[in-house]
């Protein structure tokens, strides 16, 4: 028997794991009938950790034991935006590593992102080797096709650090496209929509006989169903302030129950008019005694709070239409993908915006896992090779110039693998390093794309200022991931590269993590777990 | 599936530094846009970077990254209205200096336009659109109603005068 791979969905806020048995691609649930994981890790004492469902009820009683929503972080410098938000939303503390990286800090211990990501997917991978009672090594990762080249860095890392060889990192609109089987047919242009927990992406494919073509794609890394949980969040502390006259935002605990009302909320949109919240002890008041509260959301006042969200959507929806230089009549299929889009109001929205009746066939919590199940086995069958993935690079990759300024080198939605080089020359007398900084983003300023790192040449020879020309490759392969080398144009050798800054970690750096990784014990025994009282 | 032998690549990956655009996908030099992306598809379906994944041999693995590379850069320039039109002069000139291989006119990267009105900038793209699928009658019925909207803008004139004037 050829050995299985496993496809995994690494979600913000949920993971799944699928494989193709047989030639069907299945979802593979857990022991308990669970086909979908909260990507949450809760550490209880000595090592031992839980993963899933049951570590995501730890969030409220664990608070600073329990790292949800770590996709969030990973790939991302100290110093960005992303990371000092989550520093004011997170109950876990978030420190500073070494190099501007992420670290979270656990029981006086320090963990790096990719480490935290790659606890989920071991779970993932047991719950695939428990179920289809066999070794799991191989695996097809998935990434928000407007990942940057850190974050899809990161993600392969945690991946080795799981034990895991990454066959391929693909985008997820990608994968949702391949799951929906398209290509038997005539060729078509389709549209996925994804509104995931964490993030939006929406990708335009021309999808022929076995060819996904991605013709363009645009997203916010800062848009997701988390966002509506925060809108109905922020509703219920304005009621509750002025019902109570406390205010829930100075504790953490508190405010944390309300967003978990808050998302079992917007999940209760998904079928029904009304919803009800009712909270338990809520809070202690002044007088001792505790704090009921109940009120009621109607779909009205909840499509109130989410339309602007929805609306930022369409936006990158009409960004993405017009980088591909194509228009709403010119799409023939719209896939909907993401927990939210179970929602009637995004569908009636995407509905109205694609003029076109989306398609619902496949769970959209699934889709993007089953998509990757099945490149995963395409990619190991060595008779049949049925389905190509032509992807592009979501962001325009740049070189850092003076002044703060920088330099498009390869313009995104430019079709991968590609390789674009540039000559640099030394403008100093007898200067021997070349110094370059690459970075990923639209803007012509430097500090609002993201950094990529700092490679710094040498090696060539000394000489007056203007007489030494290096040739610099930028590099981006079909994972989407980039890589920087130079030579000298005048004797053809390859230079020594640094890399100065880099948000990821190093070869070894993962290896010593895999290794460390090895002593933490996922607990799979439910009844072995400290009781929960909330 | 197409198989190609290590020592076809060894042999491909040598000779396409020789290669121009059209030599790499296959094509002739008056391929139309569709000849183009079934010439990409095609190339791809032999020498695209998944199918050498159990490859362990990193010098045949640079060599076919090299190609698949080539073969996407190709396509870029070919399906691109602009950027193939000054690839051809450019082959044409090759004797005084211009290369086979295309080179981005930085300075031009991003496109500036004279295009204020957004009905104008709705018909402009849809006809830009138009264009990449070669339904050139509507291309230049879109161009033309565009300048009702923005009748000064030269980058509507230029392109509208380019699709007439050149036979697709």
């Amino acid at each position: 028997m050829k050995e299985p791979v496993i496809g995994i969905d690494l979600g913000t806020s949920y993971s799944c794991v699928a494989t193709v048995i047989d030639g069907m691609p299945t979802v593979i649930p857990n022991e308990w009938g669970e086909r979908i994981h909260a990507s949450v890790v809760s550490f209880l004492e000595n090592d031992r950790i839980i993963v899933g469902n049951e570590a995501k009820k730890r969030i409220i009683v664990n608070p600073e034991n329990t790292v949800y929503s770590a996709k969030r972080l990973i790939g991302r410098y100290f110093f960005s935006e992303e990371v000092k938000k989550a520093r004011a939303m997170c109950s876990y503390q978030i420190v500073e590593g070494p190099n501007s990286s992420v670290r979270i800090l656990i029981n006086g211990r320090q963990y790096s992102i990719p480490e935290i990501s790659a606890l989920v997917l071991r779970e993932m991978k047991t719950i695939a080797e428990n179920y289809l009672n066999t070794k799991v090594s191989k695996a097809v990762i998935t990434v928000p096709a407007f990942f940057n080249d850190n974050q899809r860095q990161a993600t392969k890392d945690a991946g080795k650090i799981a034990g895991l060889d990454v066959l391929r990192i693909i985008n997820e609109p990608t994968a949702a496209a391949l799951a929906y089987g398209f290509g038997k047919g005539i060729s078509q242009k389709v549209a996925v929509y994804d509104l995931g927990g964490g993030t939006f992406d929406v990708s335009i494919l021309d999808i022929g006989n076995d060819m996904f073509e991605v013709l363009s794609t645009a997203g916010d890394t800062y848009l997701g169903g988390d966002d509506m949980d925060i809108k109905i969040m922020e509703y219920l502390v304005d009621l509750i302030k002025r019902q109570f006259n406390f205010d829930p935002m100075q504790d953490k605990h508190i405010l944390q129950r309300l967003r978990d009302y808050s998302e079992k909320a917007k999940i209760g949109f998904s079928d029904k008019d009304r919803v009800e919240i009712s909270i338990k002890n809520l809070f202690t008041g002044a007088d001792n005694k505790p704090r009921d509260f109940y009120t009621v959301i109607t779909s009205d006042q909840f499509r109130e709070m989410v339309t602007p969200i929805l609306q930022r959507t369409f936006k990158v929806c009409d960004e993405a239409l017009q980088s591909g230089k194509l228009t709403i009549g010119d799409i023939q299929g719209i896939i909907l993908v993401g927990g939210p889009t179970r929602l009637p109001i995004v569908r009636e929205y995407a509905r109205y915006y694609f003029q076109k009746e989306p398609l619902y066939g496949i769970n959209p919590d699934e889709v993007v896992a089953i998509g990757a199940a099945i490149q995963g086995d395409s990619l190991v069958d060595e008779t049949k090779k049925s389905t190509f993935l032509l992807d592009v690079t979501p962001l325009t990759l740049r070189i850092a110039t003076v002044g703060g300024f920088t330099d498009p080198i390869i313009p995104r939605n430019s079709p991968l693998p590609i390789e674009r080089k540039r000559k640099f020359t030394t403008s100093r007398d007898n200067q021997d390093r070349v110094r370059i900084r690459v970075l990923q983003g639209e803007s012509n300023k430097a500090d609002e794309c993201e950094l990529l790192g700092e490679f710094e040449f040498s090696g060539f020879k000394i000489a007056p200022r203007g007489e030494v020309t290096i040739e610099v490759s930028f590099d981006i392969n079909t994972d989407g991931i980039v890589n920087v080398s130079a030579r000298d144009v005048e004797t053809g050798v390859e230079q020594s590269t640094t890399i100065y800054l880099n948000a990821g970690l190093s070869a070894e750096e993962v290896e010593m993590s895999q290794d460390l990784s090895q002593e933490i014990v996922i607990e799979r025994d439910r009844s072995n777990l400290p009781d929960i009282k909330e | 599936m197409t198989q190609i032998t290590n020592e076809e690549i060894i042999v491909l990956s040598e000779a396409i530094d020789e290669m121009d655009y059209y030599q790499i996908l296959k094509v002739s030099p008056d391929a139309t846009l569709n000849e183009i992306k079934e010439a990409y598809y095609r190339e791809t379906r032999i020498c695209h970077p998944d199918n050498f994944i159990n490859l362990t041999d990193p010098e045949i693995k640079n060599r076919i990254m090299k190609v698949s590379k080539l073969i996407t850069e190709a396509y870029i320039v070919l399906r691109d209205f602009e950027k193939r039109k000054r690839y051809d002069t450019q082959l044409k000139n090759r004797d005084a200096g211009g290369g086979i291989r295309f080179v981005e006119d930085d300075s031009k990267t991003e496109e500036k336009d004279d295009i204020n009105s957004p009905q104008a900038k709705k018909l402009y793209n849809q006809a830009l659109g138009e264009i990449l699928q070669n339904r050139i009658q509507d291309a230049i019925k879109n161009l033309k109603l565009a300048l009702v909207f923005e009748p000064k803008s030269q980058t509507i004139k230029k392109k509208l005068e380019e699709i007439q004037s050149k036979k697709i």
